[in-house]
């Protein structure tokens, strides 16, 4: 009998292919549509994880779309965490920066004294916080929208389960004499 | 196609999804309404669609009441997504295009953003609005169709182990 394919594979290829995308500053901006790159990343571990079971002579259903998309899309946020994390911090603050920004921006009463102490905090901390804090937000997203795709690609590339194939007994020998 | 053999759970369960996306697409409008009217919350709810939206603000659309929380794509996408979880939802039977429907409505949409990112001349609002709804209704009514089918294949699951235990005891 044959073995359902691994789901680790699909989710591994996918999930690094678009981590490392994920992580390189322009490409990221894909991003900014719907995080497109993690639905992209979990949309294709389900098309790779379809295909496998096509083969195999497997269903694939929208549950296991989801589930190869949920590992995908935390394989994604592992990647693109610590990568990001990296090449921000050597980069500079970028992100907090605007976050910071847009907190003031948004008239939030907060102490400006508490503000700069979190900021101090960030910088001597030499990244690792920023790393963490990444690593953090990249793995929720990752989970939350990998799901997501993993469920689309799921429908899209449903493959229904082969019947059995019954085989047909032999025609009795015909009487001798 | 697959109809559901719970009606009553595949409903629940897409009432549930489709009330969430329905919050979510709200929030888009209510952080600038907020906003306006000087509350601290409309700052923070805006906060909450960074992580998916570059939000810059003459790329939002507006209402009168200032910038919507995201761009004009992702407002397209998230009320296409909506409309079609409601669909599903009131319908209580999926609907699943097929597959070459969402390469045809997710194209004028990647060509949009990749003539952003080389400088050739963009969509204005409105008009991308309008193009990101339609794949926003086509990932809508996927993801429909991937609940009624779990929601069946779990309640097909559950009445084969009660009728397995029933026949065992």
């Amino acid at each position: 009998m044959n073995q359902a394919p691994s789901m680790l594979k699909p989710a591994l290829i996918s999930g690094v292919a678009f981590g490392v995308a994920g992580s390189i500053p322009v490409v990221n901006w894909i991003n900014c549509a719907c995080c497109a790159l993690i639905i992209g990343c979990g949309f294709f571990a389900a098309f790779l994880y379809s295909k496998d079971s096509r083969a195999a002579g497997f269903a694939f259903r929208p549950g296991n779309g989801a589930t190869v998309g949920l590992v995908a899309g935390l394989i994604y946020g592992v990647i693109s965490g610590i990568l990001g994390g990296i090449i921000s911090s050597a980069v500079g603050m970028g992100d907090w920066q605007e976050v910071i920004d847009q907190i003031q921006m948004s008239g939030a009463d907060i102490d400006p004294e508490v503000l700069e102490g979190i900021t101090h905090f960030m910088e001597s901390s030499g990244g690792l916080m920023m790393i963490l804090i990444g690593l953090f937000f990249a793995l929720v997203l990752g989970a939350i929208f990998g799901t997501i795709g993993g469920l689309i690609g799921g429908s899209v590339f449903k493959v229904e389960p082969q019947p059995p194939v019954h085989e047909q007994a032999p025609p009795p020998p015909p009487p001798v004499g | 196609m697959t109809k559901p053999s719970n009606p009553g759970t595949s409903r629940l369960v897409l009432g549930l999804v489709t009330g969430l996306a329905g919050l979510w697409t709200a929030g888009v409008v209510l952080a600038p309404w907020l906003a306006a009217h000087d509350s601290v919350l409309g700052g923070w709810l805006r906060l909450l669609y960074r992580p998916g939206c570059h939000q810059i603000s003459n790329r939002c659309l507006d209402l009168g009441f200032g910038p919507m929380a995201v761009c004009a794509r992702c407002a397209g996408l998230y009320l296409g997504g909506t409309l079609a979880l409601m669909w599903t939802t009131v319908r209580n039977h999926p609907c699943r295009p097929r597959p070459v429907w969402l390469a045809v409505v997710a194209a004028p949409t990647i060509l949009d953003f990749a003539a952003g990112q080389v400088g050739l001349p963009i969509l204005g609002n409105w008009a991308r609005f309008a193009v990101a709804l339609p794949l926003g209704l086509l990932a809508g009514l996927y993801l429909g169709d991937a609940l009624i089918e779990i929601v069946r294949l779990n309640s097909a699951k559950e009445k084969q182990e009660y009728h397995g235990e029933d026949s065992v005891g």
